[in-house]
């Protein structure tokens, strides 16, 4: 046994920290600045002298979640082989895999699409996503992404939380917590569905999970009044409505003095504060008509199929532009892509009402110099298999599946990872979703090792003690 | 059970396809699947439909009809009274003595300015109403300890 450790006390009980350990042990740099903001140290900048852990490039993230599972290999990864061996089972050299819907030895699905190279870089999209394939010079098309998460709960609970089980912070809340906003008058972390369909387990997905209730996402509303009662009253007016919540503010204060363990309370004062300060804010940056008719028809705003989501693509854009630090865009929320039959069909429509808007996205990002700072993330919580499921659909993928990234510091125009010749399992390049949430980690300045939060005594980290960034991402 | 008798739960009526604002800001279940645990968020959008939204302003101001109707002697018992209805207790003097005092400056906040003539309501009615709606959002009310 090495010298150090026959020598290492092990407590036997966890030891009350003082203010200073647990600062020091709550993992130095930015972890400790954000845990010194929560211990009431007010003057965050002070506590440790420190800033981001590695060189930001990005400031904030669009996250576009494709609720359901999109295909990659109708979509960003071609597989001539899988046209081939179109109508035979999966080879057995291929090592079999669980899938959900238990539909075993079906016969492979060929791919429908034309695939082509586009733009400069001469990456590969398919027809499916002609807006999307112009911007490919700007876009790091991730292949070989996988995860452990087999059904929709598990696997859109992992790719938000890293956890195929509920309970863990999302990554908006850890993002929230290392970074704080650079906007006090709006919600540091903002969700979008953009239907009545609900995304599998809700608020799970952006939950704070053990960290303090505030770091939670804002769920906003898709359709023309994304903040509902954002006004006073008229009957109330200005004056007395500062009355009322500055005697509320009073009221709560003094009844959580007595109840310091329940973070909740602590939550719920800040959110009335927030929202007193949204009420200032807030109108403007969800006011689309200040947007030109030219910019609205960038994302589609004029066609029917893109209208919704073309215009939560813009209040994204509006949200990032003043300060919002992780914006969650779902589509297909209520797990529209999931095609277990009919994909045709399905990713038909799901393709057309997202291209559009997306596209418009990375380009009005791009001409207002936004993209270099805003980091945007593509995808959803699988991919789905090359072999068919009800014959003419696809069961979910989470062996071997594509995210893409553009944007906040990642080079555009190159394909990162492979996936075996049918598109099944990740081969080249792994990145399990805790290495692709360390990478994004990674583009804001903060190391996925160092911030912690301390939580029953573990310090508690945001990929779960794994994942490194993929270092072929960064421009 | 007799309708004077004390109830412990509170009924509504739920049309499926139409869901309520504040049960749905507050994680109400969809009711179209099993729902062994309500997910329990807090979010700003919670906190401007309650100081904002027009059902619980409406309830302050039943609430307030509520206390004067109940004919107290002076301010200190109207504020005890309520404290009573809204948090099951008695509050201790320094809480009345807050409660007072924001009644009275709340009164002048909703006095009309010289030739307003948008505000309708009696001020010391609305500062009543106002402390009303403050108590139904504040977190003892909210928050089962």
């Amino acid at each position: 046994m090495p010298e150090k450790l026959k020598r290492r006390r092990t407590p036997h009980h966890e030891v009350n920290l003082t203010r200073r350990d647990m600062l020091v042990k709550g993992g130095g740099g930015f972890g400790a600045l954000a845990l010194a903001h929560l211990l009431g140290n007010g003057d965050v900048a002070a506590a440790d002298g420190g800033g981001p852990h590695v060189k930001p490039r990005a400031t904030s993230v669009i996250f576009v979640f494709l609720e359901g599972g999109p295909s990659h290999i109708d979509l960003f990864d071609p597989k001539p082989l899988l046209t081939k061996l179109a109508g035979k089972p999966l080879p057995p050299s291929f090592a079999p895999v669980i899938t959900p819907m238990g539909e075993y030895d079906a016969p492979l699905l060929a791919s429908k699409r034309k695939w082509k190279r586009h733009g400069q870089s001469g990456l590969w999209v398919s027809d499916w996503l002609p807006h999307i394939a112009e911007c490919v010079d700007d876009i790091a098309v991730i292949r070989s992404c996988w995860g452990n998460g087999l059904n929709h709960s598990n696997g859109v609970c992992q790719m938000n939380t890293g956890a195929i089980v509920g309970g863990r912070p999302s990554l908006g809340a850890w993002v929230s917590y290392g970074m704080g906003t650079e906007n006090e008058n709006l919600p540091a972390f903002v969700v979008l569905e953009d239907n009545v369909g609900k995304v599998v387990n809700g608020p799970r997905n952006w939950s704070a999970g053990f960290m303090p209730a505030s770091y939670q996402g804002t769920p906003l509303q898709s359709g023309p009044e994304p903040i509902r009662y954002l006004y006073t009253p008229e009957s109330v007016g200005p004056t007395r409505q500062q009355g009322k919540l500055s005697f509320l503010e009073q009221l709560n204060r003094r009844h959580a003095t007595s109840r310091k363990d329940q973070t909740e309370l602590e939550a719920r004062i800040k959110s009335y504060e927030l929202a007193f300060r949204m009420q200032a804010e807030a109108p403007e940056a969800v006011d689309l008509s200040l947007e030109t008719e030219r910019t609205k028809q960038m994302y589609g705003m004029d066609q029917k199929e893109t209208a919704v989501f073309g215009r939560n693509c813009l209040l994204a854009r509006r949200l990032v532009e003043r300060g919002v630090r992780f914006v969650q865009l779902y589509h297909g929320s209520g797990s529209k892509w999931d095609a277990h039959s009919g994909i045709e069909g399905n990713h038909s429509t799901n393709c057309k009402s997202s291209d559009k808007p997306v596209a418009g996205l990375l380009r009005d990002l791009k001409r207002r110099g936004l993209l270099d700072q805003t980091l945007v993330i593509w995808g959803g919580e699988f991919g789905r298999t090359p072999m068919s499921e009800k014959g003419n659909g696809r069961d979910h993928n989470p062996y071997g599946f594509t995210m893409w990234m553009a944007g906040g510091g990642v080079k555009g125009g190159q394909t990162i990872g492979t996936t075996d010749e049918l598109g099944l399992h990740a081969v080249e390049d792994r990145m399990h979703i805790h290495d692709l949430h360390a990478t994004i980690l990674y583009l804001l300045g903060i190391d996925n090792m160092r911030l912690t939060y301390l939580h029953k005594g573990r310090p508690e980290r945001p990929t779960i003690n794994e994942g490194a960034p993929c270092r072929k991402l960064l421009a | 059970m007799d309708s004077d008798q004390p109830r412990s739960k509170i009924y509504t009526k739920i049309l499926r396809n139409r869901r309520d604002a504040l049960l749905d800001a507050f994680d109400a279940p969809d009711n179209f699947n099993s729902t062994s645990e309500r997910n329990v968020t807090t979010t700003p959008t919670q906190s401007l439909l309650m100081i904002n939204g027009p059902w619980t302003l409406s309830r302050a101001r039943a609430l307030a009809s509520r206390l004067q109707r109940g004919q107290a002697a002076d301010e200190k018992q109207t504020v005890t009274q309520a404290y009573r209805l809204v948090y099951g207790r008695k509050p201790n003097s320094s809480e009345v003595a807050a409660a007072t005092a924001f009644l009275r400056d709340q009164a002048k906040r909703a006095t009309p300015k010289i030739g307003d003539k948008t505000v309708s309501t009696d001020p010391r009615t609305a500062a009543l109403i106002d402390f009303c709606h403050v108590l139904l959002n504040s977190s003892e009310f909210l928050y089962v300890d």
